[in-house]
């Protein structure tokens, strides 16, 4: 293996990401963050402010009652420090990393130009790790103070290291997740249909929520917990082996600790040579021809519920269904609820009964449609030249655009709310139709906002890798879309703390459709101005 | 004639480069005029500023009486634009695409299932018609990309290098198109890089170098302007190098494959 190459790799690889939103001077979508220097100072400030904040509440909280709780919980965020980190790399770059499409994949650099396997998953890895350092950063920040409050420093040392090891494993998993679905979508190339399709995206989805749930750590620790109730048994848990040995190090048991750390560091290792050799075996970057059909072309009219939508509002969010289901790259979002709900169903509590999965329900469904929004521009790439060369007013653009996240959320919604419905049937009807309609109304809310984000921070570059929102917006994104929906939702919730009972949920169900349609208003009027200037000029 | 398309002072900056110093032309209706000159001269960002896609700096461009930069919707209604290198939607196939177009430009559902069949058959594309775009070769993908600057019977035509990658005969059947439409009024700016086709459908040519204009006008007039009637200046190739100033493409050839 060749070092420089791998750094000279990991470089253009970041330096298209952090390049990726440069656009016309005047248009000024630019992201902040233009040069890996940047990046690094970025990390040292988030570090030194992580620290810092932390070290001051320490010093309150040392020699008060609760030091001796804080400190139970420093000793349980080292031990599980590593295995947080690690599926926290993987979820992000599910979310925002996973897949480039083929078209540009064919004509990747990497390619053509005299690179072994190992050197690009090493570097591509690296730029992963590099890109999103700061999140990582941050929390081993933070529980440095802690660490050295309670006389744990070299345990945070230690779990540091393991850390690191943990973000190159999670970084792995990715890569093999890659080489698996370029693998498995270029295998209906030769069938075509629409079956072919629909298969290859529930295939897709699928895969992507089976690696999530494997590589989850909670639910092992909430499985075996459980169980035993204790960290004993979680030793025939490959993923928490670093954890294993950071807990033994604080025990004091050193050779179960390096036995464990060997272990974990060997885990790293095979999952890295299995993500080269899936690499190897599956790069398969030819671009699909797939016969859809063999129908006669009928022009189609307007389905009837979408009537309302002008011709060229529907010739858009039609465009983007059938990009949704299609493009590889897009399949992601496809999983994002099936990610969401399968890792919290396995590894929260259901003691919360119906109420619990409703909110998370109504919960996912916003999510769902932001994360679909926030994409709908950058998804583009410079395909969106067809949408400033044909005549697309700014309402048009902004309707067409939002149509596709608020169906699918919708969708999702619905699906959801028919499994609820249907076990908690005879008890909690008028619930379940009052929370049905809020998250209908939330997956139009939270479209709009993701879209005005998509607009704001666009990300068109397609190669070699699609983002499609910038930095920024891939690390804002998230907290954003979460706190609008629990401001969106906080009457229900007010309700439901005060037990009010049906009467008090429905005036509260009015006052979030209230909230949801006033907050609807605000992003619409900013996401029009934002589309407004981004169709003012080419953005790139 | 009626102006169709008219540009004055227009200039454009890119950061350190001026990719169009203070350009004045017009072009009549239902003219074909030729948009030469050597890569980085400027052709197609004039394009792009009278799509509306990009804004001048100074200057003012008139497309059919309205200004992209203001008005480009109306704009992009009257135009067909083929971009410089085409960006489909791959994952749409040939038709699915055509009626997208076809709905952007507001097309009834029986014009746009007439005219998506008459360029599929001129096409050739009839048996592709269902695959996905993805799947395409280079000169397929041109020909939906002229299909869909044609779909909706544009008044103007913006042609930016649009025969790239075409056999030979779509290339003809293009050629005839433009002539046949120009003859009904439809004014075409075309730019090219391959003198044989400027010269055999444009009425006029506009030659640009560094964002300038360096000579426009008929055939005849250029071939006066480079040096009258010596054998040298009858065709447009020795009309192009030697106002453009690039008659030492011998000596380079020579630097290049010298060992
Ligand atoms: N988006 C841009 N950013 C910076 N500079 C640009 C941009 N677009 C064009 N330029 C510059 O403007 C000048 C003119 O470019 P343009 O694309 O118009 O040339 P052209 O005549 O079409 O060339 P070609 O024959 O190669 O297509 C070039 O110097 C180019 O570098
Ligand atoms: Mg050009």
């Amino acid at each position: 293996m060749n070092f420089t190459k791998v750094w000279i790799i990991t470089k253009s690889l970041l330096l298209s990401q952090l390049r990726a939103t440069a656009t016309s001077r005047r248009g000024s979508i630019r992201s902040i963050i233009r040069r890996p220097r940047v990046l690094g100072m970025l990390d040292v400030a988030a570090f030194v402010l992580a620290t810092g904040a932390m070290f001051y509440i320490s010093s309150l909280i040392v020699g008060t009652p609760i030091a001796s709780t804080v400190a139970e919980y420093t000793k349980s965020g080292l031990v599980i420090l590593p295995a947080i980190i690690m599926s926290m790399i993987l979820l992000i770059g599910l979310i925002f990393e996973i897949t480039s499409s083929y078209q540009f994949s064919s004509s990747d650099t990497a390619n053509w130009l005299p690179v072994t396997a190992s050197e690009y998953v090493l570097a591509s890895a690296l730029a992963l790790v590099i890109y999103y350092s700061i999140l990582p950063i941050v929390l081993i920040g933070g529980l440095m103070p802690l660490a050295y409050t309670f006389g744990l420093m070299q345990a945070w040392e230690y779990a540091v290291v393991l850390s690191i090891f943990g973000i190159f494993l999670g970084a792995s998993v990715l890569e093999i997740i890659r080489a698996v679905l370029n693998r498995f979508s270029s295998s209906f190339y030769k069938k075509g249909g629409q079956a072919a399709i629909a298969i290859r995206a529930i295939t897709g989805v699928l895969i992507l929520v089976v690696f999530q749930l494997m590589f989850y750590p909670t639910i092992y620790t909430r499985f075996i917990g459980a169980v035993t109730s204790s960290f004993g048994p979680i030793w025939f848990v490959p993923i928490l082996w670093a954890s294993v040995s950071v807990a033994a190090f604080i025990d004091g048991s050193a050779l179960v600790s390096v036995s464990f750390a060997m272990l974990s560091i060997a885990l790293t290792l095979l999952l890295y040579y299995i993500a080269v050799v899936a690499r190897t075996k599956y790069w398969v970057p030819m671009p699909p021809s797939i016969r859809i059909s063999s129908a006669v072309y009928t022009p189609k009219s307007s389905p009837s519920f979408l009537g309302f939508l002008s011709a060229t509002q529907l010739a858009i969010a039609r465009k983007d269904l059938r990009g949704l289901v299609r493009r590889k790259e897009m399949l992601r979002f496809l999983a994002l609820p099936g990610v969401f709900l399968a890792t919290s169903i396995f590894s929260l509590s259901s003691s919360g009964g119906m109420s619990f999965f409703t909110y998370f329900g109504v919960f996912v469904v916003g999510i769902s449609s932001f994360f679909l929004a926030t994409s709908s521009v950058g998804s583009e790439g410079k395909a969106i030249t067809n949408l400033y060369q044909a005549p697309v007013a700014t309402k048009d653009f902004l309707i067409g655009k939002v149509t596709t996240p608020s169906i699918f959320g919708s969708l999702i919604g619905i699906l959801f709310f028919i499994v609820i419905g249907a076990l908690f049937e005879s008890t909690h009807l008028a619930e379940v139709v009052v929370f049905l309609a809020i998250s209908l109304v939330l997956s139009v809310e939270l479209s709009l906002v993701g879209l005005y984000i998509g607009a704001r921070f666009p990300n068109f570059s397609e190669a070699p890798r699609s983002s499609y929102m910038s930095q920024t917006a891939a690390l804002i994104a998230f907290p954003i879309g979460a706190i609008l929906i629990g401001i969106t939702l906080a009457p229900l919730f007010v309700a439901a703390l005060m037990a009010t009972g049906l009467e008090g949920t429905f005036l509260a169900f009015v006052g979030s459709v209230a909230v949801a349609v006033i907050l609807s208003g605000i992003f619409y009027a900013l996401a029009s101005g934002q589309v407004r200037r981004l169709l003012s000029q080419l953005p790139f | 004639m009626p102006v169709s398309i008219s540009a004055t002072t227009l200039t454009k900056d890119f950061s350190s480069v001026r990719a169009l110093n203070s350009i004045t032309t017009s072009i009549e209706k239902g003219e074909i005029r030729g948009l030469l000159g050597p890569n980085g001269s400027g052709k197609s960002t004039f394009m792009k500023i009278l799509m509306g896609l990009i804004k001048p700096d100074y200057g003012h461009v008139s497309v059919e009486g309205f200004d992209p930069s203001r008005d480009p919707v109306q704009v992009r209604q009257l135009v067909g634009y083929v971009p410089e290198t085409p960006r489909l939607y791959d994952f749409l196939t040939g038709i699915e695409y055509l009626d997208f177009v076809a709905d952007l430009y507001g097309l009834a559902p029986q014009v746009k299932k007439e005219r998506i069949d008459e360029f599929l058959t001129a096409f050739e594309l009839k048996g592709q018609g269902n695959d996905l775009l993805a799947g395409y070769s280079q000169g397929m993908r041109q020909k939906v990309a002229l299909s869909t600057a044609l779909i909706h019977k544009p008044k103007v035509l913006i042609l930016d290098e649009a025969l790239n990658g075409l056999d030979p005969r779509s290339a003809k059947i293009v050629k005839d198109t433009l002539v046949k439409l120009s003859s009904d009024g439809v004014t075409i700016l075309f730019s090219t890089h391959v003198l044989e086709i400027a010269q055999a459908i444009c009425q006029r040519v506009t030659i640009l170098d560094k964002g300038n204009i360096i000579a426009e006008g008929t055939m005849d007039g250029l071939r006066a302007m480079a040096g009258g009637s010596t054998a040298s200046a009858t065709n447009l190739e020795n009309i192009f190098l030697s106002l453009t100033g690039s008659s030492d493409v011998k000596a380079v050839v020579e630097e290049l494959t010298a060992h």
